[in-house]
């Protein structure tokens, strides 16, 4: 009789502003999932200030990893592997989820898993779709990335188009600020946009030629200038139909890109990964998107779109099955983008 | 398990990463079984668990073979403290094991316990700025004469030099002083001048079998100062508070 054991996964994500900790079973389910959120502590400074967050993450690892396991109601020696995002994200905080997990998988004499906290983001929509298997296409769209993908296998990303300048939630950020929205801005300007009129401004779609790249600094630019020009003017801003305008030429931008890249790769389903991702009008207008191509569409609920250690645990699940493990003298890689395995 | 002196063997891990050498030790409340000290090459990220199993390998040494961490908790290098720490940490966690934190002056102090003069660990606090500390070795014991203090480099030496006392410089300073040593003021050897983790386990040893140590938890470095965004947070609010006022 062969007995097949779960394989069961402690991940660590602290990329930037989250301090976060998951237990992982057989890639797909999740024990438990425990964030402390920095946001609150950020505000204040209307950005991610490194420092603090490195701060703060050194007081919350512990007490996030141990509730983690605790809700998981694992003991500690039945963990098989320990993860920790690697990178891409603030250099001092990845330190700091890469030095817990090292700890622990020596003290457990467990193999360690670096992983890309990109390809978490993708791999969060496994969780949430227990049917969704590759190859695909992916629409990453986050506040340091915007990329498309095709994902032919598991371990296997081909990037086909990643952003000249800002990401896109980058420029919803700025955007934000520029309107004097609170940070994160994204949320803000969506719920701001929810009452305007996405066409009373006409901000350019940067780009137009490039098949699968993207640029926003035009648009945020754009942007810019035209709340400025207001000011001097003295003319009344209508902040709602900024917002909605603003985010339609962020949307149009995206879902083109995402078209020509389900078209290109003949794919059947394209899936969004990525903070942006919990955009509502995102979605709707990539479901529009992918019925018109006969696409399937795919997207994290809202608590998995932003940074969480399930994704983490789930991506590290499929790197361990193909044996790719790393030593204990893995650092932390801050610029880490799409890499082939 | 006994230790060399044949008491119950109390297996402490020392941790230094507060400076630029990355230093790792075990202590049996004893023998200093191993040392390893790494200054320069490889980041502290990089070089300190692979360092680590080499050290314990050589003594073979498991890591649930461990009675309790030492750790040196700064004042020093941010981003090297918290590598130290977080492994540390989910270490003392994963083998529950205790955890004593120690202060990288009191450490530095005891890489030279000497009498009759001041022993003065100053630790690199950037911009022209050090740590200073001023301790003395007094019948087998450690004293604080002067508590830590971050100050310019000259003012640091300016007050070992009108202490009318022969000091002992130590730790991490940012070189040869522009005008040189003041009279009185001398340089510890490049051997003793930086971290030791077998000073921070031989203190950490004494805490633990004390039964005084920390909580892994709650455990954090000893910054010493708010990070830079939340000074001038801080003074633009001032600002705004006088400007209204």
């Amino acid at each position: 009789m062969k007995i097949i054991k779960d394989v069961i996964i402690l991940a660590l994500e602290t990329s930037c502003d989250e301090t976060a900790a998951a237990v992982v079973s057989n890639g797909r389910g999740v024990l438990s999932s425990v964030i402390s959120s920095q946001i609150p502590i950020h505000r204040r400074f209307g950005g991610v200030v490194p420092e603090i967050a490195s701060r703060r993450h050194v007081g919350q690892i512990l007490p996030v990893i141990d509730q983690a396991v605790r809700e998981a109601g694992v003991d500690l020696s039945r963990i098989d592997a320990v993860a920790a995002t690697y990178g891409p994200g603030l250099a001092g905080a990845l330190l700091v989820g890469i030095a817990a997990a090292k700890g622990l998988a020596f003290a457990l004499g467990r193999p360690l898993i670096g992983v890309n906290h990109l390809e978490g983001h993708i791999y969060a929509n496994f969780i949430e779709h227990p049917e969704l298997e590759p190859p695909f296409v992916a629409l990453v769209v986050s506040g340091g990335h915007t990329a498309l993908l095709s994902v032919p296998e598991y371990n296997c990303f081909e990037l086909l188009g990643s952003t000249w300048d800002d990401a896109a939630g980058e420029a919803f950020d700025k955007i934000a600020r520029a309107l004097s929205l609170p940070y994160p801005g994204g949320p803000e300007i969506e719920k701001l946009a929810v009452s305007g009129n996405p066409a009373a401004i006409v901000f350019p779609r940067a780009m137009k030629d490039e098949q699968f790249n993207f640029s926003f600094s035009g648009l945020k630019s754009a942007a810019v200038n035209y709340l400025h020009n207001a000011r001097q003017t003295g003319a009344a801003v209508n902040k709602a139909d900024v917002a909605a305008s603003f985010q339609a030429a962020v949307i149009d931008m995206l879902s083109e890109r995402a078209a020509a890249g389900i078209k290109a790769c003949g794919a059947r389903k394209i899936v969004l990964a990525g903070g942006v991702s919990a955009n509502g009008k995102l979605r709707e207008v990539m479901a529009a998107t992918a019925k018109d191509l006969g696409a399937s569409l795919y997207y994290p609920s809202p608590a998995l779109c932003t940074d969480n250690a399930a994704m983490i645990g789930c991506r590290a699940y499929y790197l361990l099955r193909d044996g790719f493990i790393n030593d204990l003298a893995i650092n932390a890689c801050p610029a880490l983008s799409f890499v082939k395995t | 398990m006994k230790n060399s002196a044949g008491r119950l063997n109390v297996l402490i891990l020392g941790i230094d990463t507060a400076a630029s050498v990355c230093s790792l030790a075990l202590y049996d409340g004893v023998r200093v079984l191993s040392e390893c000290s790494a200054d320069g090459g490889l980041t502290h990220s990089e070089k300190m668990m692979p360092q680590l199993q080499a050290l314990l390998d050589s003594c073979a040494v498991l890591p649930c073979q461990l009675a309790g961490i030492a750790v040196s908790l700064g004042p020093g290098s941010f981003t090297g403290l918290r590598i130290g720490l977080s492994s540390a940490k989910t270490m003392a966690y994963a083998l529950k094991i205790p955890i004593a934190g120690i202060a990288t002056p009191l450490s530095l102090a005891w890489n030279l316990p000497l009498p009759g003069v001041w022993l003065s660990p100053l630790i690199d606090g950037q911009k022209g700025n050090v740590y200073q500390t001023v301790y003395e070795w007094r019948a087998g014991r450690m004293f604080e004469v002067e508590k830590t203090t971050l100050k310019s480099c000259g003012e640091a030496l300016s007050f070992l030099a009108q202490s009318g006392r022969e000091c002992v410089a130590l730790g991490e300073y940012p070189g040869e002083p522009p005008g040189g040593w003041p009279k009185g003021v001398h340089p510890a050897p490049p051997y003793v001048r930086k971290p030791r983790a077998a000073v921070a386990a031989f203190l950490g040893y004494a805490r633990i079998a004390a039964q005084d140590w920390d909580d892994p938890f709650t455990l954090e470095p000893y910054y010493m100062k708010k990070s830079e965004a939340e000074i001038l947070w801080e003074k633009r609010r001032t600002n705004i508070v006088t400007c209204e006022e």
